[in-house]
Protein backbone atom coordinates (compact mmCIF):
# COMPACT_ATOMS: atom_id res chain seq x y z
CA UNK A 1 0.00 0.00 0.00
CA UNK A 2 3.16 2.35 0.74
CA UNK A 3 4.07 2.83 -2.73
CA UNK A 4 0.58 3.40 -4.08
CA UNK A 5 0.28 6.30 -1.35
CA UNK A 6 3.49 7.52 -3.06
CA UNK A 7 2.48 7.08 -6.19
CA UNK A 8 -0.85 9.17 -5.21
CA UNK A 9 0.91 12.47 -4.49
CA UNK A 10 3.25 11.53 -7.27
CA UNK A 11 -0.09 11.87 -9.50
CA UNK A 12 -1.37 15.29 -7.77
CA UNK A 13 2.18 17.04 -7.84
CA UNK A 14 1.90 15.92 -11.71
CA UNK A 15 -1.72 16.91 -12.29
CA UNK A 16 -0.56 20.44 -10.30
CA UNK A 17 2.18 21.14 -12.55
CA UNK A 18 0.22 20.53 -15.80
CA UNK A 19 -1.09 24.44 -15.85
CA UNK A 20 -1.54 25.99 -12.54
CA UNK A 21 1.96 25.57 -10.11
CA UNK A 22 5.35 25.94 -12.29
CA UNK A 23 4.83 23.73 -15.18
CA UNK A 24 8.00 22.09 -14.92
CA UNK A 25 7.34 19.74 -17.46
CA UNK A 26 7.30 16.54 -14.83
CA UNK A 27 3.56 16.59 -16.38
CA UNK A 28 5.21 15.05 -19.53
CA UNK A 29 4.31 11.24 -19.48
CA UNK A 30 8.11 10.32 -20.01
CA UNK A 31 8.69 11.73 -16.60
CA UNK A 32 5.19 11.22 -14.81
CA UNK A 33 6.17 7.41 -15.84
CA UNK A 34 9.34 6.71 -15.52
CA UNK A 35 9.47 8.54 -11.90
CA UNK A 36 6.14 5.86 -11.03
CA UNK A 37 7.76 2.86 -12.17
CA UNK A 38 10.50 3.83 -10.27
CA UNK A 39 8.41 4.36 -6.87
CA UNK A 40 6.75 1.04 -7.90
CA UNK A 41 9.88 -0.88 -8.30
CA UNK A 42 9.52 -1.29 -11.94
CA UNK A 43 11.26 1.55 -13.64
CA UNK A 44 11.16 -0.29 -16.91
CA UNK A 45 7.28 -0.44 -17.27
CA UNK A 46 6.63 3.00 -16.12
CA UNK A 47 9.63 4.38 -18.81
CA UNK A 48 7.43 1.89 -21.88
CA UNK A 49 4.40 3.26 -20.74
CA UNK A 50 5.80 7.24 -20.53
CA UNK A 51 7.36 6.71 -23.92
CA UNK A 52 4.25 5.75 -25.39
CA UNK A 53 2.12 8.11 -24.21
CA UNK A 54 4.77 10.47 -24.34
CA UNK A 55 3.88 10.17 -28.18
CA UNK A 56 0.71 11.42 -27.41
CA UNK A 57 1.97 14.14 -25.75
CA UNK A 58 3.70 15.42 -29.08
CA UNK A 59 1.07 16.56 -30.88
CA UNK A 60 -0.62 19.19 -28.06
CA UNK A 61 0.01 22.50 -28.90
CA UNK A 62 -1.07 24.39 -25.50
CA UNK A 63 -1.63 27.58 -26.87
CA UNK A 64 -4.82 30.05 -26.03
CA UNK A 65 -7.26 28.69 -23.43
CA UNK A 66 -7.36 25.52 -25.17
CA UNK A 67 -7.98 22.63 -23.13
CA UNK A 68 -5.46 19.91 -23.43
CA UNK A 69 -5.59 15.52 -22.24
CA UNK A 70 -3.48 15.21 -18.69
CA UNK A 71 -1.17 12.49 -20.30
CA UNK A 72 0.87 13.11 -17.12
CA UNK A 73 -1.32 11.32 -14.89
CA UNK A 74 -2.62 9.17 -17.57
CA UNK A 75 1.17 7.70 -17.61
CA UNK A 76 0.82 7.37 -13.51
CA UNK A 77 -2.32 5.44 -14.02
CA UNK A 78 -0.76 3.53 -16.79
CA UNK A 79 2.05 2.58 -15.27
CA UNK A 80 0.44 1.09 -11.56
CA UNK A 81 -1.22 -1.21 -14.34
CA UNK A 82 1.98 -2.33 -15.99
CA UNK A 83 3.87 -2.35 -13.06
CA UNK A 84 5.28 -5.88 -12.16
CA UNK A 85 3.26 -7.69 -15.05
CA UNK A 86 4.67 -11.01 -16.59
CA UNK A 87 4.22 -9.60 -20.28
CA UNK A 88 5.26 -6.55 -22.05
CA UNK A 89 2.16 -7.02 -23.59
CA UNK A 90 0.25 -5.56 -20.85
CA UNK A 91 1.86 -1.44 -22.16
CA UNK A 92 -1.30 -1.24 -25.02
CA UNK A 93 -3.81 -2.30 -22.13
CA UNK A 94 -2.02 0.35 -19.68
CA UNK A 95 -1.25 3.19 -22.47
CA UNK A 96 -5.35 3.06 -23.45
CA UNK A 97 -6.10 3.37 -19.85
CA UNK A 98 -3.62 6.04 -19.85
CA UNK A 99 -5.48 7.57 -22.57
CA UNK A 100 -8.78 7.67 -20.86
CA UNK A 101 -7.31 9.11 -17.88
CA UNK A 102 -6.12 11.86 -19.77
CA UNK A 103 -9.13 12.67 -21.44
CA UNK A 104 -10.99 12.25 -17.73
CA UNK A 105 -7.89 15.11 -16.68
CA UNK A 106 -8.95 16.85 -19.74
CA UNK A 107 -12.48 17.06 -18.94
CA UNK A 108 -11.46 17.93 -15.23
CA UNK A 109 -9.28 21.20 -16.75
CA UNK A 110 -12.82 22.75 -18.11
CA UNK A 111 -14.51 22.24 -14.90
CA UNK A 112 -11.75 23.91 -12.75
CA UNK A 113 -11.84 26.19 -15.56
CA UNK A 114 -15.49 27.07 -15.07
CA UNK A 115 -15.37 27.62 -11.48
CA UNK A 116 -12.18 29.58 -11.58
CA UNK A 117 -14.46 32.19 -13.97
CA UNK A 118 -17.49 31.34 -11.49
CA UNK A 119 -15.32 32.70 -8.67
CA UNK A 120 -13.75 35.99 -10.60
CA UNK A 121 -17.56 37.02 -11.40
CA UNK A 122 -18.51 36.61 -7.57
CA UNK A 123 -15.19 38.91 -6.64
CA UNK A 124 -15.25 41.35 -9.51
CA UNK A 125 -16.50 44.37 -7.50
CA UNK A 126 -13.51 43.57 -4.82
CA UNK A 127 -10.84 43.25 -8.07
CA UNK A 128 -12.44 46.56 -9.68
CA UNK A 129 -11.71 48.30 -6.45
CA UNK A 130 -8.52 47.45 -6.40
CA UNK A 131 -8.39 44.93 -3.17
CA UNK A 132 -4.93 43.10 -3.51
CA UNK A 133 -6.44 40.39 -1.04
CA UNK A 134 -9.07 39.28 -4.18
CA UNK A 135 -6.38 39.05 -5.96
CA UNK A 136 -4.54 36.35 -3.53
CA UNK A 137 -8.14 34.83 -2.44
CA UNK A 138 -8.41 33.81 -6.50
CA UNK A 139 -4.76 32.06 -6.55
CA UNK A 140 -5.22 30.10 -3.73
CA UNK A 141 -8.07 28.58 -4.75
CA UNK A 142 -7.54 28.22 -7.90
CA UNK A 143 -4.33 26.12 -6.74
CA UNK A 144 -6.70 24.22 -4.40
CA UNK A 145 -9.32 23.27 -6.72
CA UNK A 146 -6.68 21.95 -8.93
CA UNK A 147 -5.62 19.77 -6.17
CA UNK A 148 -8.71 18.65 -6.02
CA UNK A 149 -8.50 17.99 -10.00
CA UNK A 150 -5.26 16.52 -9.41
CA UNK A 151 -6.58 14.16 -6.96
CA UNK A 152 -9.41 12.95 -8.37
CA UNK A 153 -8.59 12.33 -11.61
CA UNK A 154 -5.31 9.92 -10.37
CA UNK A 155 -7.80 8.85 -7.67
CA UNK A 156 -9.84 7.55 -10.74
CA UNK A 157 -6.77 6.25 -12.59
CA UNK A 158 -5.01 4.12 -9.50
CA UNK A 159 -9.02 2.43 -9.14
CA UNK A 160 -8.90 1.54 -13.02
CA UNK A 161 -5.59 0.41 -12.87
CA UNK A 162 -5.84 -1.77 -10.39
CA UNK A 163 -9.46 -3.39 -12.24
CA UNK A 164 -6.89 -3.96 -15.08
CA UNK A 165 -4.17 -5.63 -13.09
CA UNK A 166 -6.42 -8.08 -11.07
CA UNK A 167 -8.97 -8.87 -13.67
CA UNK A 168 -8.09 -10.35 -16.88
CA UNK A 169 -9.92 -8.57 -19.40
CA UNK A 170 -7.86 -9.55 -22.62
CA UNK A 171 -6.73 -12.95 -24.28
CA UNK A 172 -2.87 -12.76 -25.23
CA UNK A 173 -4.08 -11.99 -29.48
CA UNK A 174 -6.20 -9.33 -27.99
CA UNK A 175 -3.45 -7.60 -25.91
CA UNK A 176 -0.87 -7.92 -28.93
CA UNK A 177 -3.05 -6.37 -31.29
CA UNK A 178 -3.80 -3.65 -28.80
CA UNK A 179 -0.36 -3.09 -28.26
CA UNK A 180 0.75 -3.10 -31.87
CA UNK A 181 -2.46 -0.56 -32.48
CA UNK A 182 -1.80 2.06 -29.73
CA UNK A 183 2.21 2.22 -30.37
CA UNK A 184 1.24 2.43 -34.26
CA UNK A 185 -0.72 5.69 -33.33
CA UNK A 186 1.25 6.83 -30.92
CA UNK A 187 4.14 7.39 -33.74
CA UNK A 188 1.72 8.41 -36.43
CA UNK A 189 0.54 10.96 -33.70
CA UNK A 190 3.71 12.53 -33.00
CA UNK A 191 4.54 12.59 -37.04
CA UNK A 192 1.44 14.71 -37.09
CA UNK A 193 2.32 17.17 -34.30
CA UNK A 194 6.40 17.34 -35.60
CA UNK A 195 4.81 18.07 -39.34
CA UNK A 196 2.69 20.89 -38.18
CA UNK A 197 4.64 22.74 -36.08
CA UNK A 198 7.14 22.51 -38.95
CA UNK A 199 5.18 23.70 -41.47
CA UNK A 200 5.95 23.00 -44.94
CA UNK A 201 9.48 24.91 -45.59
CA UNK A 202 12.75 24.43 -43.40
CA UNK A 203 10.77 23.06 -40.61
CA UNK A 204 9.50 20.27 -42.51
CA UNK A 205 13.20 19.53 -43.87
CA UNK A 206 14.79 19.15 -40.36
CA UNK A 207 11.91 16.60 -39.09
CA UNK A 208 13.26 14.46 -42.64
CA UNK A 209 16.56 14.96 -41.91
CA UNK A 210 16.00 13.57 -38.54
CA UNK A 211 13.89 10.79 -39.45
CA UNK A 212 17.03 10.10 -41.22
CA UNK A 213 19.52 10.64 -38.94
CA UNK A 214 17.79 7.82 -36.49
CA UNK A 215 16.99 5.34 -39.52
CA UNK A 216 21.50 5.74 -39.77
CA UNK A 217 21.65 5.17 -35.39
CA UNK A 218 19.46 2.00 -35.64
CA UNK A 219 21.64 0.98 -38.78
CA UNK A 220 24.87 1.43 -37.17
CA UNK A 221 23.83 0.49 -33.82
CA UNK B 1 14.97 41.01 -3.60
CA UNK B 2 11.21 42.32 -5.22
CA UNK B 3 11.95 40.84 -8.42
CA UNK B 4 12.77 36.99 -6.78
CA UNK B 5 9.45 37.57 -4.99
CA UNK B 6 7.56 38.53 -8.15
CA UNK B 7 9.69 35.61 -10.26
CA UNK B 8 8.59 32.73 -7.70
CA UNK B 9 5.04 34.18 -8.11
CA UNK B 10 4.96 33.65 -11.43
CA UNK B 11 5.09 30.43 -11.16
CA UNK B 12 1.56 30.73 -10.08
CA UNK B 13 0.57 32.86 -13.11
CA UNK B 14 -2.12 30.01 -14.37
CA UNK B 15 -3.39 29.04 -10.67
CA UNK B 16 -6.58 31.64 -11.34
CA UNK B 17 -6.95 30.77 -14.69
CA UNK B 18 -10.38 31.60 -16.11
CA UNK B 19 -12.98 32.56 -19.76
CA UNK B 20 -13.30 35.89 -18.58
CA UNK B 21 -9.72 37.53 -17.72
CA UNK B 22 -7.55 34.50 -18.83
CA UNK B 23 -4.28 35.24 -16.74
CA UNK B 24 -4.97 38.57 -15.31
CA UNK B 25 -5.09 38.12 -11.72
CA UNK B 26 -2.25 35.45 -12.21
CA UNK B 27 -0.32 38.65 -13.55
CA UNK B 28 -1.33 40.90 -10.99
CA UNK B 29 -0.40 38.34 -8.21
CA UNK B 30 2.81 38.31 -10.37
CA UNK B 31 3.53 42.26 -9.90
CA UNK B 32 2.24 42.29 -6.55
CA UNK B 33 5.70 42.60 -4.72
CA UNK B 34 6.81 45.74 -7.68
CA UNK B 35 4.18 47.61 -6.59
CA UNK B 36 2.67 49.76 -3.79
CA UNK B 37 -0.44 49.16 -2.38
CA UNK B 38 -2.78 52.04 -4.27
CA UNK B 39 -5.64 50.39 -4.92
CA UNK B 40 -5.98 52.08 -8.36
CA UNK B 41 -2.91 49.89 -9.65
CA UNK B 42 -4.40 46.72 -8.48
CA UNK B 43 -7.42 47.54 -10.15
CA UNK B 44 -5.78 47.59 -13.27
CA UNK B 45 -3.07 45.06 -13.21
CA UNK B 46 -5.97 42.31 -12.78
CA UNK B 47 -7.61 43.06 -15.85
CA UNK B 48 -7.84 40.72 -18.84
CA UNK B 49 -4.74 39.25 -20.12
CA UNK B 50 -3.13 36.41 -21.71
CA UNK B 51 0.43 35.49 -22.49
CA UNK B 52 2.54 32.48 -22.84
CA UNK B 53 2.81 32.18 -19.30
CA UNK B 54 6.74 31.90 -19.44
CA UNK B 55 6.95 35.18 -20.56
CA UNK B 56 4.39 36.68 -18.35
CA UNK B 57 7.24 38.09 -15.98
CA UNK B 58 7.94 40.21 -18.74
CA UNK B 59 4.80 41.77 -18.96
CA UNK B 60 4.50 42.20 -15.33
CA UNK B 61 8.18 43.70 -14.83
CA UNK B 62 7.08 46.31 -17.33
CA UNK B 63 3.99 46.74 -16.31
CA UNK B 64 5.16 47.64 -12.77
CA UNK B 65 8.20 49.71 -13.92
CA UNK B 66 5.58 51.85 -16.08
CA UNK B 67 3.18 52.12 -12.57
CA UNK B 68 6.31 52.97 -11.02
CA UNK B 69 7.41 55.62 -13.60
CA UNK B 70 3.73 57.34 -13.55
CA UNK B 71 2.79 56.60 -16.79
CA UNK B 72 -0.67 57.69 -18.37
CA UNK B 73 -3.74 55.77 -18.41
CA UNK B 74 -3.59 54.90 -22.47
CA UNK B 75 0.18 54.07 -22.26
CA UNK B 76 -0.65 51.39 -19.72
CA UNK B 77 -3.26 50.12 -21.54
CA UNK B 78 -1.83 50.33 -25.07
CA UNK B 79 1.15 48.28 -23.22
CA UNK B 80 -0.70 45.96 -21.84
CA UNK B 81 -2.74 45.08 -25.53
CA UNK B 82 0.79 45.17 -27.22
CA UNK B 83 2.09 42.56 -24.91
CA UNK B 84 -1.05 40.64 -25.00
CA UNK B 85 -0.11 39.34 -28.85
CA UNK B 86 3.47 39.38 -28.81
CA UNK B 87 4.47 37.40 -25.86
CA UNK B 88 1.74 34.63 -27.14
CA UNK B 89 3.30 34.47 -30.43
CA UNK B 90 7.11 34.55 -28.64
CA UNK B 91 6.64 32.38 -26.41
CA UNK B 92 4.04 29.90 -28.36
CA UNK B 93 6.98 29.49 -31.21
CA UNK B 94 10.11 29.47 -28.69
CA UNK B 95 8.73 27.18 -26.12
CA UNK B 96 5.91 25.03 -26.96
CA UNK B 97 6.58 24.63 -30.79
CA UNK B 98 10.75 24.71 -30.06
CA UNK B 99 12.08 24.20 -26.67
CA UNK B 100 9.89 21.83 -25.30
CA UNK B 101 9.59 18.89 -28.71
CA UNK B 102 13.44 19.44 -28.89
CA UNK B 103 14.06 18.59 -25.45
CA UNK B 104 10.85 15.98 -25.62
CA UNK B 105 12.60 14.34 -28.42
CA UNK B 106 16.55 14.46 -27.09
CA UNK B 107 14.63 12.98 -23.69
CA UNK B 108 13.42 10.20 -25.35
CA UNK B 109 16.33 9.25 -27.46
CA UNK B 110 18.02 8.60 -23.88
CA UNK B 111 15.42 6.96 -22.46
CA UNK B 112 16.10 4.76 -25.36
CA UNK B 113 19.80 4.20 -25.91
CA UNK B 114 21.04 5.51 -22.47
CA UNK B 115 19.12 4.95 -19.50
CA UNK B 116 15.82 5.87 -18.74
CA UNK B 117 16.70 8.14 -16.00
CA UNK B 118 19.64 9.80 -17.92
CA UNK B 119 16.84 10.68 -20.30
CA UNK B 120 14.31 12.29 -17.98
CA UNK B 121 17.05 14.00 -15.95
CA UNK B 122 18.48 15.31 -19.36
CA UNK B 123 14.97 16.49 -20.41
CA UNK B 124 14.15 17.94 -17.40
CA UNK B 125 17.22 20.04 -16.84
CA UNK B 126 17.45 21.18 -20.56
CA UNK B 127 13.81 22.18 -20.68
CA UNK B 128 13.98 23.76 -17.52
CA UNK B 129 17.30 25.90 -17.90
CA UNK B 130 15.77 27.56 -20.75
CA UNK B 131 12.37 27.87 -19.15
CA UNK B 132 13.55 29.74 -15.99
CA UNK B 133 16.23 31.51 -18.05
CA UNK B 134 13.48 32.62 -19.80
CA UNK B 135 11.17 33.88 -16.57
CA UNK B 136 14.31 35.96 -15.30
CA UNK B 137 15.56 37.51 -18.11
CA UNK B 138 11.49 38.63 -19.08
CA UNK B 139 11.00 39.49 -15.27
CA UNK B 140 14.28 41.58 -15.53
CA UNK B 141 14.40 43.35 -18.76
CA UNK B 142 10.90 43.85 -18.65
CA UNK B 143 11.25 46.18 -15.11
CA UNK B 144 14.19 47.49 -16.32
CA UNK B 145 12.80 48.74 -19.69
CA UNK B 146 8.90 49.24 -18.42
CA UNK B 147 7.09 51.24 -21.66
CA UNK B 148 10.01 50.81 -24.07
CA UNK B 149 9.81 46.84 -23.17
CA UNK B 150 9.32 46.16 -27.16
CA UNK B 151 13.52 47.02 -27.35
CA UNK B 152 14.02 44.00 -25.35
CA UNK B 153 11.82 41.69 -27.20
CA UNK B 154 13.69 42.83 -30.44
CA UNK B 155 17.04 42.17 -29.17
CA UNK B 156 18.70 39.86 -31.46
CA UNK B 157 19.39 37.10 -29.39
CA UNK B 158 15.63 36.54 -28.76
CA UNK B 159 15.48 36.47 -32.70
CA UNK B 160 18.08 34.62 -33.44
CA UNK B 161 16.52 31.74 -30.70
CA UNK B 162 13.48 31.85 -33.16
CA UNK B 163 15.17 30.99 -36.06
CA UNK B 164 17.28 28.22 -34.79
CA UNK B 165 14.55 26.37 -32.53
CA UNK B 166 11.64 25.14 -34.80
CA UNK B 167 14.11 23.34 -37.07
CA UNK B 168 16.00 21.86 -33.47
CA UNK B 169 12.52 20.93 -32.44
CA UNK B 170 11.51 19.25 -35.92
CA UNK B 171 15.44 17.10 -36.05
CA UNK B 172 15.09 16.17 -32.38
CA UNK B 173 11.02 14.52 -32.74
CA UNK B 174 12.33 13.08 -36.25
CA UNK B 175 15.45 11.34 -34.70
CA UNK B 176 13.34 10.10 -31.72
CA UNK B 177 10.86 8.38 -34.11
CA UNK B 178 12.12 5.62 -35.42
CA UNK B 179 14.44 5.06 -32.38
CA UNK B 180 11.24 5.13 -30.16
CA UNK B 181 9.48 3.14 -32.95
CA UNK B 182 12.57 0.26 -32.56
CA UNK B 183 12.80 -0.29 -29.24
CA UNK B 184 8.76 -0.28 -28.63
CA UNK B 185 8.55 -3.31 -31.24
CA UNK B 186 11.71 -5.47 -30.79
CA UNK B 187 9.64 -7.98 -29.71
CA UNK B 188 6.98 -8.05 -31.89
CA UNK B 189 7.62 -10.10 -35.34
CA UNK B 190 8.08 -8.66 -38.42
CA UNK B 191 3.94 -8.67 -39.77
CA UNK B 192 3.16 -7.22 -36.38
CA UNK B 193 6.05 -4.60 -36.72
CA UNK B 194 4.30 -3.76 -40.41
CA UNK B 195 1.06 -3.78 -38.84
CA UNK B 196 2.15 -0.50 -36.48
CA UNK B 197 2.89 1.09 -39.10
CA UNK B 198 0.13 0.85 -40.83
CA UNK B 199 -1.87 2.15 -38.36
CA UNK B 200 0.67 5.01 -37.83
CA UNK B 201 0.40 5.78 -41.37
CA UNK B 202 -3.48 6.08 -40.85
CA UNK B 203 -3.23 8.32 -37.70
CA UNK B 204 -0.88 10.65 -40.17
CA UNK B 205 -2.83 10.97 -42.62
CA UNK B 206 -6.07 11.60 -40.40
CA UNK B 207 -4.22 13.80 -38.37
CA UNK B 208 -2.44 16.00 -40.59
CA UNK B 209 -4.74 15.90 -43.80
CA UNK B 210 -8.22 14.58 -43.39
CA UNK B 211 -9.25 14.81 -40.06
CA UNK B 212 -7.21 17.12 -38.09
CA UNK B 213 -9.69 18.40 -35.09
CA UNK B 214 -9.84 14.27 -34.39
CA UNK B 215 -6.33 14.95 -32.48
CA UNK B 216 -4.08 11.79 -31.60
CA UNK B 217 -5.85 11.38 -28.10
CA UNK B 218 -9.62 10.50 -29.90
CA UNK B 219 -7.52 8.54 -32.88
CA UNK B 220 -6.05 6.56 -30.08
CA UNK B 221 -9.39 5.69 -28.39
CA UNK B 222 -11.00 4.75 -31.32
CA UNK B 223 -8.34 2.60 -32.73
CA UNK B 224 -8.71 1.07 -29.59
CA UNK B 225 -11.94 0.14 -29.06
CA UNK B 226 -12.16 -1.42 -32.39
CA UNK B 227 -9.56 -3.60 -31.50
CA UNK B 228 -11.44 -4.78 -27.99
CA UNK B 229 -14.96 -4.71 -29.93
CA UNK B 230 -12.86 -7.30 -32.65
CA UNK B 231 -11.47 -9.31 -29.71
CA UNK B 232 -14.78 -9.11 -27.81
CA UNK B 233 -16.95 -10.75 -31.00
CA UNK B 234 -14.01 -12.67 -32.02
CA UNK B 235 -12.03 -14.19 -29.34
Amino acid sequence: MMPLGFVSLWGVAVGLDLISVGQFMIARPLVAGTVAGAILGDLMAGALVGVTLELFALDVLPVGAVRYPDYGIGAVAGTVAAAHAPSALVVGIAAVLGLVVAYVGEIGIGIVRSRNSRDLRRLAPRLDAGDWQAVSALTRRGVLRETARALVVTGIGIALALLVKHVPLLTVRSALLLTVVIVGAGIGTAATGAMRLGGRGLGLSWFVLGLLAGAVVLVVR
Amino acid sequence: MRLGAALWRSFLVQASFNYDRMIGVGLAFTMRPLVDDDPQRAARACQFFNAHPYFSPLAAGALARAEGDRATESELTGLRNALVSTLGSVGDRMIWAGTLPAAAGLGLVLIVTVHPVVGLAGFLVLYNVVHVMVRWWGLRSGWASGVQVARALGATRIQRSLRVVGPLAGASVGLALPIVAEWLLRDFARAEAIGAAVVALCALVLGRWMAPSIGGLRFGLIAAGFILILSAVWP
